[in-house]
C-alpha cells in the first residue's frame, strides 16, 4: 500500500544574505510526513529548524524548493491562493510570552482567525466557536476576558493551540511549543495535543532542542546540523541504532535519569561552525570523531542505508 | 551515626517579598546542608523557591521588597545572616561564589571578558598588572578558552564559551561554595554536556562544595550526591541521589518524574501533575501540595506536614506516611 502523504518537501532552500556573505540556514532538505502522523525535526540552536517550519508555511518565502501540501506544490501559489491554504496549515509557537498580543482579551486571540475568514455568521456563533475551541483546549470559560499576562505559560500555550486549531487545519508545524514551560505543565501540554491529534487525524511537525520528548512525541525523527538533514527514521530505530556520528553523540549527551547507567558518552569538541559560505565539505567534518580527508572535500548526500533509515554521511557507507 | 562536616548549614530560612499584590512568601522555613566536596541538587518548577533561596547564601534577595524573616545560614559556623556589609563583600567571591543561570546577561558587554575575570579577584587580592592578565590567562585555559581570547568582549563569544568565562568569574577566588544556578539551561544539549563534565572535573580539582540549581532532574542524576525537592517554598523531599531517584517518596516529586517521557519506553503514557503551583501570596492551609495531590485527604488540607524520617539521609514532608501502610504508586514498581 502506498504511504498517504499528506506533506512533502523537496529540495527545500532558504538562504539569507548578510553582509559576510551567503547564510545557508535551510540547505537543500527533503522529507515527507504521512497524514495523521508526526515528524519531530530536533537540532540544536541555529540548525535552520525553526526556518526549515516557516519556509514551508511560507510565512518566509524559500529560496527555492518545492513544497506539496496534499499533492499541490503550494511554493507556485499566489498570495491569495497561499492564504486559502493556509488555513489548512497552521502554526504554534515556541514563547507563549511574545506570540500573544498583549492588548488581546483571549477571546479576541482566538477570535481572529475566525474574523480574516469569515468563519461566523453572527456574534453569537462567533462566541459559541470560542468557547467551543477554549473547552477543547482545557481553558476554563471564565477565562474569557482575560488578557495574557493575567495567565501562566501552560494557560498561554493552550491559547496558541486554541487559535492554531480555529481554523480547523489538517496540518500544524508546532515549533517548540512546550520548551518553556515546567515539566508537569509540559506533560499536560504534551498529552493535549496528543489527544487533539488522534481526535482530528492532526498531521505534525514537531520542532525541538528536547531529545526525549522528540523520542516520546513522533513517529519519525529527522534530525538537522547546520542547515542540513543528517539522518532520518523511525522513532524507535533512530534511538535504538543512530547512524550518524552527530546523532550518535546528540543522544549521548542526554542526562540519563537512570543513576545507575554507566553511560558512556562522546562529548563533542567545538561548536557548530558558521553557516556563511559553507566550505564544500560534510557539515560535520570540523567536529567529527571519525572524519577522514574525504568528508574534507566531499557533501554527502542523504541516503538510504536501511530501509527507511537515512544517513548523510559517507564513512557510515564504507 | 558518623558525624559528616558540614560546609553549609541552612536553618529554618524564610523569606518574604512584600509587594503591592500582597505578601509573597518566597521561601518557608528550608533547612539544608553541604557536606564537603559533595554537589546537592537542588530541584523544583519556576517560583519553587530555588533562586530566592540561592540569593540569600550570598546575601543578595533584593531588599525591598525582599525580607528575610528568620532562620540561619551558617558557613563554617558562623551566621552570615548577623554579618555586616563589609563582611560580606570579603566572602561573596571568596568563600561563597555564584554561577547565574543566563550568561548572555550575565556578562557587561562593556568590558572585555578579561577585565571582568580579573575584576572579582582584584577584590579581595591587590597584585600588579602583568600578575593579574597572568592569572586571567590561567583562569581561562582552565575552562578551555585559549588564553589569546582575553581581550575579547562578551558579544564575540557564543553561549557555551560566555557560560564558561561566568565559571572562571565564579572560580576566580578558589571558593568553597561554588552556587550554580540553572547552569546549563540556557545550553544545547551537547554544549550542556562539555560545561557539565567541566564543573564537575572543576570542582573536584579545587576542591569545591557545590549547589546545583536545576529543574532537570536528568541534570541531578549527572551530577549530584544529594538531593532537594523543593515545592512552594519548602523542601518536601530530601536524601541522597539514591534515596530519591530510587526510592521516591514524597508524591510531587513522583508526579515530577511521570511528567517526563521514559527514553526506555515510548508506550509509557506522560502522566502529569493536574493543576498548577499555588498562587504564593495566598498558599493553601495544610499541606501546599494537597489541591494537586492524588494522596491528599482531608487532613492533608489542614495540617502542615512535619518532616518524616525514613533513614538517617533521607527525609519526605508528607503526612500520609503516618499511616504505616501508605505508599506511592511508583515505590511499588
Amino acid at each position: 500500500m502506498m504511504p498517504d502523504i499528506l506533506l512533502e518537501v523537496k529540495n527545500l532552500k532558504k538562504y539569507f544574505k548578510t553582509s559576510k556573505g551567503m547564510l545557508h540556514a535551510v540547505d537543500n532538505i527533503s522529507f515527507s510526513i504521512e497524514r495523521g502522523k508526526t515528524l519531530g525535526v530536533v537540532g540544536e540552536s541555529g540548525c535552520g529548524k525553526s526556518t526549515a517550519g516557516r519556509s514551508i508555511l511560507r510565512l518566509i518565502e524559500p529560496t527555492s524548493g518545492e513544497v506539496f501540501f496534499d499533492g499541490a506544490d503550494i511554493l507556485k501559489l499566489n498570495e491569495r491562493e497561499m492564504r486559502q491554504k493556509r488555513s489548512n496549515m497552521q502554526i504554534i509557537f515556541q514563547d507563549p510570552f511574545s506570540s500573544l498580543d498583549p492588548r488581546k482579551s483571549i477571546a479576541q486571540i482566538i477570535a481572529e482567525p475566525i474574523d480574516i475568514y469569515k468563519l461566523a455568521s453572527n456574534k453569537k456563533e462567533k462566541e459559541k466557536m470560542i468557547l467551543t475551541l477554549m473547552d477543547t483546549v482545557g481553558l476554563a470559560r471564565r477565562l474569557y476576558s482575560t488578557y495574557p499576562h493575567e495567565l501562566d505559560g501552560g494557560r498561554r500555550q493552550r491559547i496558541g493551540i486554541a487559535r492554531a486549531l480555529a481554523l480547523n487545519p489538517q496540518f500544524i508545524v508546532c515549533d517548540e511549543p512546550v520548551s518553556a514551560l515546567d515539566v508537569s505543565i509540559q506533560a499536560q501540554i504534551l498529552n493535549l495535543m496528543d489527544e487533539l491529534q488522534k481526535e482530528r487525524g492532526l498531521t505534525y511537525m514537531f520542532i525541538t532542542h528536547d531529545l526525549s520528548v522528540v523520542h516520546y512525541f513522533s513517529d519519525e525523527i529527522a534530525v538537522m546540523y547546520l542547515g542540513g538533514l543528517v539522518e532520518k527514521a523511525s522513532a524507535e530505530e533512530l534511538f535504538a541504532r543512530p547512524l550518524h556520528p552527530y546523532t550518535q553523540a546528540l543522544l549521548s549527551s542526554i542526562p540519563s535519569l537512570d543513576i545507575d547507567a554507566k553511560t558512556e558518552r562522546t562529548v563533542l569538541a567545538g561548536e557548530v561552525v558558521s553557516p556563511i559560505n559553507l566550505p564544500n565539505e560534510c557539515r560535520f567534518a570540523k567536529r567529527c570523531p571519525y572524519a577522514t580527508s574525504h568528508c574534507r572535500d566531499h557533501v554527502p548526500e542523504l541516503k538510504e542505508v536501511l530501509p527507511n533509515h537515512f544517513v548523510a554521511c559517507d564513512m557510515e557507507r564504507q | 551515626m558518623e558525624t559528616k562536616k558540614h560546609v553549609l548549614e541552612i536553618k529554618d530560612l524564610s523569606i518574604i517579598y512584600d509587594t503591592e499584590e500582597g505578601v509573597v512568601e518566597a521561601v518557608n522555613g528550608v533547612n539544608l546542608h553541604l557536606e564537603s566536596r559533595h554537589t546537592l541538587g537542588l530541584v523544583g518548577e519556576t517560583g519553587a523557591g530555588k533562586t530566592t533561596t540561592a540569593l540569600a547564601l550570598l546575601r543578595l534577595v533584593p531588599d525591598p521588597p525582599g525580607v528575610i524573616k528568620g532562620g540561619e545560614i551558617l558557613i563554617n559556623g558562623t551566621n552570615i545572616l548577623c554579618n555586616s556589609e563589609k563582611e560580606m563583600e570579603r566572602i561573596r567571591g571568596k568563600e561563597i561564589a555564584m554561577v547565574f543561570q543566563d550568561p548572555m546577561t550575565a556578562l557587561d558587554p562593556v568590558f572585555t571578558v578579561g577585565e571582568q575575570i580579573a575584576e572579582s579577584f582584584l577584590q579581595h587580592e591587590k597584585m600588579s598588572k602583568a600578575k593579574a592578565d597572568e592569572k586571567v590567562s590561567q583562569l581561562l585555559e582552565m575552562v578551555g578558552i585559549p588564553a589569546s581570547r582575553a581581550h575579547e568582549y562578551p558579544h564575540q563569544f557564543s553561549g557555551g564559551m560566555k557560560q564558561r568565562v561566568v565559571i572562571a568569574i565564579a572560580l576566580a577566588c578558589n571558593p568553597k561554595i561554588l552556587i550554580a544556578d540553572e547552569p546549563t539551561t540556557a545550553l544545547d544539549v551537547t554544549i550542556q554536556a562539555q560545561v557539565l563534565a567541566l564543573m564537575k572535573r572543576l570542582r573536584d580539582d579545587n576542591d569545591t562544595s557545590m549547589i546545583m540549581i536545576t529543574h532537570d532532574l536528568g541534570v541531578v542524576a549527572e551530577t549530584c550526591d544529594e538531593v532537594a525537592v523543593m515545592y512552594a517554598g519548602r523542601i518536601v523531599e530530601y536524601g541522597t541521589l539514591r534515596d530519591v531517584f530510587k526510592g521516591v517518596k514524597h508524591p510531587y516529586t513522583e508526579g515530577l518524574f511521570n511528567s517526563l517521557p521514559d527514553l526506555k519506553n515510548r508506550q509509557q503514557k506522560l502522566r502529569p501533575i493536574p493543576g498548577l503551583m499555588p498562587d504564593p501570596t495566598d498558599l493553601p492551609a495544610g499541606c501546599t501540595f494537597s489541591p494537586r495531590c492524588p494522596y491528599a485527604t482531608e487532613r492533608c488540607k489542614k495540617e502542615r506536614p512535619a518532616p518524616y524520617r525514613f533513614s538517617d539521609t533521607h527525609v519526605v514532608e508528607c503526612l500520609r506516611y503516618d499511616e504505616p501502610d501508605f505508599h506511592i504508586d511508583r515505590g511499588t514498581e
